[in-house]
């Protein structure tokens, strides 16, 4: 079980980091059918330089208030979208179907670190996903660590505090 | 063969829950899709050959839970299998949803073997 790190309300950052890996790692080996993989080198690159950013974030109230994102570049949020519909490579996805894919994988991703980390702490309520393309790159100053490489691409999760930011580093 | 109702507020997991189905090869004749439990239940009152019910808890307008407990309080819809599939899988909530009625429960990511393990038994 979780504990809570002395004088703040919530599980600790090691339960945090830990939570957040294994629910990615749940939805990517059962509904992906592939393993957490670190980015290939020059995912960063390409990265950096991707105009637009798949991003849904769930809202998480407990002890404290949290946000759970899910943020994807075109190559991972594509990739992402095709293996949790079954598509083949050459389909043609809309933005629209590709965005809904990443809120749903972030809305199991939530799930799974609530069951893992929060609920045995009490009662802790996620809400519903909300999702956009958005131009910004994720804040590496906020969110220091590059998580995992999907087609190519670059796909980053995190979970932030209404006043301070744990990201999951998953190499 | 019978005819299923998938209730889920994403409309690519209701695809996804489709396929899955598929895969498990779960003999099923006609799938039918809601948004959330409102939906759902109005699906539910207008087609009386609907056999079976996956439904997902997190959703707007009315939730799993709540769509759950109106579909019990219908005296022609008290033994209808309804299966609850939902990324919250903590012990409470799954004993309130068996305790609103639930007859099995999937977490969210599930696999075929899941599904096909949840409604063994529901589906003939």
């Amino acid at each position: 079980m979780a504990e809570s790190a002395p004088g703040s309300a919530g599980p600790d950052a090691s339960a945090l980091d830990a939570g957040l890996r294994e629910s990615l790692e749940g939805i990517f080996t059962t509904m992906l059918a592939r393993e957490v993989s670190p980015p290939d080198a020059s995912a960063g690159d390409r990265a950096a330089a991707a105009a637009r950013w798949f991003v849904a974030r769930i809202e998480l109230h407990g002890d404290r208030d949290g946000v759970v994102s899910l943020r994807c570049d075109p190559g991972a949020a594509r990739a992402l979208a095709i293996a949790l519909l079954m598509m083949d490579e050459a389909d043609t996805l809309a933005d629209e179907e590709v965005l809904d894919a990443v809120g749903e994988c972030a809305n199991m991703l939530a799930g799974g670190l609530k069951t893992r980390v929060f609920d045995p702490l009490g009662r802790w309520i996620i809400g519903t996903p909300a999702c956009a393309v958005e131009a910004a790159l994720p804040d590496s100053k906020a969110h220091h660590a590059v998580d995992c490489g999907l087609g190519g691409g670059l796909l980053t999760v995190d979970l932030s505090w209404a006043a301070e930011t744990r990201t999951a580093a998953v190499h | 063969m019978k005819k299923m109702l998938i209730i889920d507020d994403s409309a690519t997991m209701r695809k996804i829950i489709m396929r899955v189905l598929r895969q498990a090869e779960i003999p099923v004749s006609d799938i039918l899709e809601a948004g959330n439990g409102k939906e759902g239940l109005q699906r539910l009152v207008a087609d009386p050959d609907i056999a079976m019910v996956l439904s997902d808890i997190n959703m707007p307008e009315m939730n799993g839970i709540d769509f759950l407990k109106a579909v019990r309080t219908r005296r022609d819809k008290v033994s209808l299998p309804v299966v609850m599939i939902t990324t919250e899988g903590g012990d409470a909530m799954i004993q309130t949803a068996m305790d609103s009625g639930a007859n099995g429960y999937v977490t969210k990511p599930f696999t075929p073997e899941s599904i096909r393990t949840a409604l063994e038994g529901l589906i003939g």
